[in-house]
């Protein structure tokens, strides 16, 4: 702050020793004396790096609340960031809205996922595509000349291939290796205009009927793939028989361990779309199936593979949504290798958001309800057809997003690690950016697919701005969304309101976002990764200013922080 | 015609020159203190004031003050002024004092002083978390020289270099802040007396480190005073 007049330093002898005050007291005292930030319910105030360091609002005429939001904009999570938060001039928070709103229709049951059934093994999935997403990247090479599947997405023009018939029997190599095989036999249960349904030989007893397969079957055909192919493409067919193969099989069941807490529901898997030979594209797997396909997990009442019990029921009702997640993959893999030109698969976090984006489109299908609608728990309730989409399409979405919500501090959009917050924060996040950028779902998501960008450069290419600003902006909306009056739109999440089903979901009575007060005088350290945030509420009384400095490393923020101020009440 | 009218411009520019450089008896105004010898005046005004918080933040003092000059070499002054800072959330009080000491004329230059001055301020908010004051003392040299303009009127110019010692107790938004620091600054200024009236034009300069708060002498001010001689 002293002035820094270069014919004054040669007068040093008398403009002696400056004892050096207390940390943030420069920013305190701009606070005090100098500009604050004098927001309306609902505005936000946005700064980057160091013109975040210091942090004055004005309460105006009347109490105020606020929450402070910090964002580290980085596109993968990367080493943590240590925030220190200090500040004063603070009030207790005290009225709504807060993070702990309770809305009408709390209590309400009857939503949920299928409690017979263990959730889903998100961890196993989501380090399966990472590890798969590592090596399949190295055998894409970048070469010139049209896609390998030409503009049809059909691989070497391949001539239509026999479409098996039911009862046949077909050999599949289940390993994810493109070196060890490990061979299963399925029979062919039902084949329908899209899907050819195979159940192992050896799967456990009490397994699906022919009534059940011919339903996923024709639900494929008429729900599961009329969708997909309308949001993300048409899928490749490298083996020309124009459908794709959903294989139940009891390998899925025998990744899950005795006593599983959660369980592999199925999995697509990169390699049975490489070639078994060198080609100059591709280079070689061996064990590829050479077909578009999927795993799925068989019913096992008994729970003879490893003592998990699968009960068929309830499996029925959600192998539907593992099939739109399965395919959307599918799809993403097979079109960035035939269709696209692509030299690498999508990131995980995104490529995962984008299958649960597939699941929720589904539930969009089946229910008749629309994005932008703002789904709340009323809504849901109108009738049993919603309540009941919901419980079979998206109701482990809204699981996983509240975990994001209960810490946001350690969790990241673009988290690389298997995390349920990750998969959670990063679906909610690709609703958010489908809405804002306000054009047609369809046009939206099968420009992420079809690209060879990926991950946040491909988003950002798709939304025509910086993706991080757009998550950044995201973190404010959890928070405001259906609590915050007056709102801007980029600051709101047009197609669900959260704040309403959640509680009834998890059958609470408040709304999970953690969402801590700051204390006068203290310091609180959030510790961030890339793509996470932080929220941290505070008031300020009419009439009154209150200051937040913000500290990294002794130093002001880093030009990749973003911290939002959003004025709540 | 036109040659008259210059002649007579230039005899009235002489003139005035002449007026300016007749030095007028020595007055405590030579100190910067606004009071003739052996008077008491009463002083009123305004001024402007920036600090370096925020985005420069600026405002404006109003108040009153009282200076006196008893007959010898020492005069005083005091006053009060309220700070409306620009857009602020704090509008600090000011208070003022200075006493000053005349040394013998010097030749050339006029009269030499000694000045000292101590001022505070202070704000607190109504909620206990925020609590400013500050206090500064400028000690210095006073250069001033007084001239008769016509018959009646004194103009009196000065300057007065000094350093000046600073210290805050101030607990702010709920942190302790209190420290010391200094600094050099300056003061110039012109007093006016026309009969019973004075006025006054002052700027003052330094370079405190504004962490200390709201001094009594921002690093930028400026003032217009004016009074009666009682």
């Amino acid at each position: 702050m002293k002035r820094s007049i270069a014919w004054l330093l040669a007068a040093s002898a008398l403009a002696a020793c400056s004892e050096e005050p207390s940390a943030p007291a420069e920013q305190l005292y701009d606070c005090l004396f100098g500009n604050a930030h004098g927001l309306d319910v609902g505005q936000v105030a946005t700064a980057e790096g160091a013109a975040g360091e210091g942090i004055c609002v004005a309460a105006g005429e009347q109490d105020a609340q606020f929450v402070y939001i910090p964002f580290l904009a980085r596109g993968s999570e990367g080493a943590k960031l240590s925030v220190e938060i200090t500040g004063g001039g603070f009030a207790p928070v005290t009225g709504a809205p807060n993070a702990a709103v309770v809305p009408a229709g709390a209590a309400r049951g009857a939503l949920g996922p299928d409690a017979r059934i263990a959730p889903p093994n998100d961890r196993f999935h989501h380090e399966f595509l990472r590890r798969e997403r590592r090596e399949f990247n190295t055998r894409l090479r970048p070469a010139a000349g049209p896609p390998p599947g030409g503009a049809t997405g059909l691989y070497r023009d391949v001539a239509p291939a026999a479409v098996p018939t039911v009862g046949e029997l077909i050999t599949f190599n289940v390993s994810t290796s493109c070196d060890l095989p490990d061979l299963r036999t399925g029979r062919v249960r039902a084949v329908t205009d899209r899907a050819i349904i195979v159940t192992d030989t050896a799967n456990p007893d009490g397994g699906f009927n022919a009534d059940d397969l011919s339903f996923f079957g024709e639900t494929f055909d008429t729900l599961v793939d009329p969708v997909a192919a309308r949001h993300f493409g048409t899928p490749t067919d490298i083996d020309g028989n124009g459908r794709a193969i959903m294989f139940f099989t009891r390998a899925i069941n025998e990744l899950n361990p005795p006593d599983a807490e959660s369980i592999v529901l199925g999995f697509f898997w990169n390699g049975d779309l490489f070639p078994r030979t060198e080609e100059p594209r591709f280079q070689a797997c061996p064990t590829s199936n050479l077909a578009e396909m999927f795993y799925l997990l068989a019913p096992d009442p008994q729970g003879e593979v490893n003592g998990n019990v699968v009960p068929l029921d309830a499996l029925r009702r959600i192998a539907v949504g593992t099939i739109a997640h399965e395919y959307q993959h599918l799809i993403n893999a097979g079109r960035r290798m035939y269709v696209n030109n692509a030299v690498q698969f999508e990131d995980v976090w995104l490529n995962e958001a984008l299958s649960h984006i597939s699941e929720e489109l589904v539930f969009y299908a089946a229910s008749g309800l629309t994005p932008g609608m703002n789904v709340d728990l009323d809504k849901l309730f109108e009738q049993e057809r919603y309540v009941d989409a919901f419980n079979r399409y998206v109701a482990q979405n809204f699981s996983r997003y509240s975990l994001y919500l209960e810490s946001p501090d350690t969790a990241s959009v673009v988290g690389e690690d298997a995390t349920l917050e990750t998969r959670g924060a990063a679906w909610a996040f690709l609703r958010y950016a489908a809405d804002r950028a306000g054009r047609d779902d369809a046009e939206f998501f099968s420009a992420l697919v079809n690209t060879g960008a990926s991950g946040v450069a491909n988003l950002g290419d798709v939304i025509g701005a910086n993706a991080l600003e757009w998550m950044s902006d995201w973190a404010v909306s959890v928070y405001a969304d259906d609590a915050v009056a007056d709102a801007l739109p980029q600051f709101t999440q047009p197609s669900w309101n959260f704040r309403s089903i959640l509680p009834a979901l998890l059958q609470r009575q408040d709304f999970p976002l953690a969402a801590e007060p700051l204390t006068p005088g203290e310091t609180t350290v959030v510790t961030l990764r890339g793509g996470s945030a932080a929220f941290r509420t505070f008031g300020v009384r009419a009439g009154q200013r209150a200051a937040l400095v913000i500290d990294v490393d002794d130093g002001p923020p880093p030009d990749n922080l973003r911290g939002s101020i959003l004025r709540v009440h | 015609m036109p040659e008259s009218r210059s002649a007579r411009g230039r005899s009235a520019l002489a003139a005035l020159l002449a007026l300016l450089v007749v030095p007028a008896a020595a007055r405590a105004q030579d100190c910067g203190i606004p009071a003739p010898e052996g008077r008491f005046a009463v002083l009123g005004g305004a001024g402007l004031v920036r600090h370096d918080f925020g985005d420069d933040a600026t405002g404006r003092d109003f108040g009153g003050a009282g200076a006196w000059n008893p007959a010898g070499p020492l005069a005083f002054s005091a006053g009060y002024t309220f700070r409306d800072l620009e857009g602020t959330g704090a509008d600090p009080s000011v208070v003022r004092a200075a006493a000053a000491y005349r040394l013998p004329a010097l030749p050339f230059i006029g009269r030499l002083c000694i000045k000292a001055a101590a001022g505070a301020t202070r704000f607190a908010d109504d909620v206990d978390q925020t609590d400013v004051t500050t206090f500064a003392a400028p000690v210095g040299l006073v250069f001033g020289r007084s001239f008769a303009v016509g018959a009646t009127a004194t103009l009196t110019p000065y300057v007065s270099p000094h350093v000046i010692f600073a210290t805050s107790d101030s607990r702010l938004f709920g942190f302790d802040l209190s420290a010391s620091d200094t600094g050099i600054g300056a003061e110039a200024g012109v007093q006016a007396l026309f009969s019973r009236f004075i006025g006054a034009a002052t700027v003052w300069w330094n370079n405190l480190d504004e962490s200390l708060g709201p001094t009594a002498f921002p690093p930028l001010q400026v003032a217009l005073r004016v009074g009666l001689v009682l």
